[in-house]
């Protein structure tokens, strides 16, 4: 009896598995309020942020059917979620001016640089890094998420990315982190940034305002005079440089926004496509299992039973068990190889936004090349103007060669 | 008696033979010492100091490119300068090339000047020239700076010592990069720079780096010391006044570029569709704004104003006592809410939107839209 009572369970199991078996995914993706500025900061304690190109994080010797991680697509997300960063951090109203930058050359008062460590439309890890223009590090963090059905919705504000958590969690983290400081360290830090800017124009006038350490660590050793009229040429040449930033912020923009709609494509059909992928595995494996489970059980089943009526039923029953164990498991086989078709279509997504972002990417590179040539070659004129007007002005004939200027024409990203 | 009255004749022909002979010989002995210079003539441009032949008294070098040619030396105070752009030369004793171009001046005393504010190339537009014109202090009148803009080295060609050679002896005013043009042979080829064909000493020689040239009379020698770069006869005031000038001028000029480049950026179209502000990410009107900038724009020399984007918050100035909704109903549904736009379009579009009379408000946004291309 019990046997009997075993093998229909077993039977009732099989067929109800065999129906299908569904995993629950995410509907709602977990959220996190940013923090906002109720009240207007006075400019003196706002900090200038500075955002460099994510680095796309790709492995050395990338094996894309296995790791399914595409270097185009990566490089199109280092470009992008920096400008989301940036659109984020600015909506705080904690900030002073926040910019994508094209290098760390860019003389900031923070500056943030990171690295996807994944991105697939599901899950991200971003690991994000601040430090300060006196060479202090902030924090250095890793950020996740799983996104859930609800962050591809149509109706959403486009503004809020699917991985807006990522970006409310760093931003509330780096305002905390603000907090710490103190007028007058958040003061050193914007007189730093300013020297840096300075010594890199003219090295022959500001390279000893500054003092660093074998840490990297940077202390202001004197300021110079406020009625100084080189601060002044410095300074306006200083805002000329910002509206370089700027303006290739513009550029940025036009490259996020034509981006934006073709890569929330991409990464809600390969999120889909990446949990379709993953349903099915689970189920063809769990219904192998149950498959064998079953088959397993009606082998080791023997009628037992001086009825020859009762011997031929349990025959038969042990018979059907072991047929449906069979097509289960057959199933299974056939579900495993259908995944495939998910992986493939992942593929093919992938490729169908690397057509479409590609162009993009290198139009936007080669803008950014182009503008920053066009202003290092003037910045480099400006170098030996001022030079001349410092020796007009103090009269020193300043025999040292400028030498190499601390910034690189080759931005990074 | 005859054979007295014979004797006589035959002394007074040789005499008049060795007068002529003198006469030959000591013509021709400049003749030859002058032929040398020939051989870097004129425009040796740069480096002709390696022209300097054997022959270059004065070291023309002629090709001082700068053409100061050395010649010019001697009289070239402050400095072959001509040679100087380019860095002259080897020849440049004292340094006199300045090479200035670059600024090394160093050795090019007297102002040399001369190519070393060539060097500063970038915006220094014409001031380079104060290559040649310290070149030109001294004998070199008339700024033979010649070739001295902005190193243009080279471009000392003829000329302009030809030029402005005085009391140099540069006769004919070959010097300049003149191809041969240091003429001459009579006069002293002053300063002769760089090896060879150099004679002693000039006058001028202590004071302008060595320059050697053909013994003679300094000729003038003047000469004022002055900074590299300086123009002749320009105090550290002025030459700082024009410096000033020039980089204001310069910083004019980029910021035209910066506005030349947003206006075409301003021309693509974004597609922000969706991109609604709800609070943390984004701005409210879907365009991107850059947060809080250093400055609201930068006046250029030019009157040309680079605009920074700002964010299109509460509008100020003109339009300050309209309400958003006001400006809603003010602004055609055709003109975009652009991140950036020089002086000139948001000059327009502030008066337009100041503007109460319908007509003339219609014809404001006609102008606006004719400067944007929309």
């Amino acid at each position: 009896m019990k046997k009997n009572k075993l093998l229909l369970l077993l039977i009732s199991v099989s067929a109800f598995l065999s129906t299908g078996c569904t995993v629950s995914e995410v509907i709602h993706a977990e959220r996190t309020e940013l923090d906002v500025a109720s009240l207007q900061i006075s400019e003196a304690m706002l900090l200038d942020v500075g955002i460099m190109n994510f680095e796309a994080g790709v492995p050395e010797k990338n094996d894309v059917e296995k790791t399914r991680i595409y270097p185009e697509v990566r490089m199109a997300e280092a470009r992008y979620l920096p400008y989301h960063l940036k659109t984020t951090l600015q909506g705080t109203g904690f900030w002073g001016a926040v910019r994508v930058i094209p290098s760390e050359y860019a003389f900031t008062d923070v500056m943030l640089s990171g690295v996807i460590e994944k991105s697939d439309g599901e899950f991200v890890t971003i690991r994000v890094k601040a430090e300060d223009a006196l060479g202090r590090d902030w924090f250095e963090r890793s950020y996740t998420m799983q996104t859930g059905i609800s962050s591809y919705a149509e109706y959403r504000d486009r503004s809020q990315d699917p991985y807006q958590k990522v970006f409310n969690d760093f931003a509330n983290d780096l305002r905390a982190h603000a907090l710490t400081l103190t007028p007058r360290e958040i003061s050193q830090i914007r007189q730093a940034s300013e020297l840096k800017f300075f010594a890199d124009m003219a090295p022959n006038v500001y390279q000893d305002y500054l003092a660093e350490n074998g840490a990297g660590e940077v202390s202001i050793v004197r300021l110079p005079a406020e009625n100084d009229p080189m601060v002044d040429r410095l300074r306006q040449i200083r805002e000329r440089d910002r509206l370089v930033i700027d303006t290739l912020n513009e550029h940025y923009a036009n490259f996020y926004y034509g981006i934006a709609l073709p890569y929330e494509g991409w990464r809600k059909r390969t999120r889909e496509q990446s949990i379709a992928y993953r349903q099915v595995r689970r189920s063809a494996a769990m219904r192998a299992l149950i498959g064998a489970a079953v088959i397993a059980g009606s082998v080791q089943f023997e009628p037992s039973t001086s009825s020859y009526s009762r011997y031929r039923a349990q025959s038969i029953a042990q018979s059907v068990a072991i047929s449906k164990g069979m097509n289960t498991i057959m199933n299974a086989l056939r579900q495993r190889s259908e995944a495939n078709i998910h992986r493939e279509e992942i593929k093919e997504l992938s490729e169908s936004f690397i057509a479409e972002a590609a162009p993009m990417v290198l139009q936007v590179q080669g803008e950014t090349m182009r503008l920053t040539g066009t202003a290092e070659a003037q910045y480099e004129s400006w170098r030996k103007l001022l030079r001349e007007i410092y020796e007009a002005e103090t009269g020193f004939s300043d025999a040292i060669e400028v030498g190499n200027p601390a910034r690189s024409t080759q931005p990074t990203g | 008696m005859q054979s007295i009255s014979r004797n006589n004749s035959i002394y007074s022909r040789i005499c008049a033979g060795a007068v002529a002979l003198t006469a030959v010989l000591v013509l021709g002995g400049c003749a030859v010492s002058y032929s040398g210079s020939s051989g870097s003539s004129g425009g040796a441009s740069g480096g002709s100091s390696g022209g300097m032949s054997g022959g270059m008294s004065g070291g023309s070098s002629g090709g001082s490119s700068g053409g100061s040619s050395g010649g010019s030396s001697g009289g070239m105070q402050g400095g072959s300068s001509g040679g100087s752009s380019g860095g002259s030369s080897g020849g440049m004793s004292g340094g006199s090339s300045g090479g200035s171009s670059g600024g090394s001046s160093g050795g090019m005393q007297g102002g040399s000047s001369g190519g070393s504010s060539g060097g500063s190339s970038g915006g220094m537009q014409g001031g380079s020239s104060g290559g040649s014109s310290g070149g030109s202090s001294g004998g070199m009148s008339g700024g033979s700076s010649g070739g001295s803009s902005g190193g243009s080295s080279g471009g000392m060609s003829g000329g302009s010592s030809g030029g402005g050679m005085e009391g140099g002896g540069m006769e004919g005013g070959g010097a300049g990069g003149g191809g041969g043009g240091i003429q001459g042979v009579s006069g002293p080829v002053r300063g002769a720079d760089g090896p060879g064909g150099l004679y002693g000493e000039s006058e001028c020689a202590d004071t302008y780096g060595g320059t050697d040239g053909i013994g003679g009379p300094a000729g003038n020698c003047q000469g004022q010391a002055g900074a590299v770069g300086q123009y002749p006869g320009e105090s550290s005031a002025e030459r700082k006044a024009r410096l000033e000038k020039t980089l204001e001028e310069s910083v004019g000029g980029f910021d035209e570029v910066l506005a030349d480049e947003q206006r075409e950026i301003s021309t693509v179209g974004r597609n922000t569709e969706g991109f609604g502000g709800s609070g943390g990410g984004g701005a409210g009107s879907g365009r991107v704004g850059l947060g809080k900038q250093a400055t609201g724009g930068i006046q250029g020399a030019a009157g040309e104003v680079a605009t920074v984007a700002q964010p299109r918050e509460p509008r100020e100035a003109s339009i300050g006592e309209l309400s958003e909704e006001q400006i809603r109903e003010r602004t055609p549904e055709d003109i975009p809410d652009l991140v950036s736009e020089d002086i000139v379009a948001r000059q327009l579009r502030e008066a337009a939107l100041s503007e109460d009379d319908p007509a003339l408000r219609e014809r404001l946004w006609e102008e606006y839209r004719l400067y944007n291309d929309l």
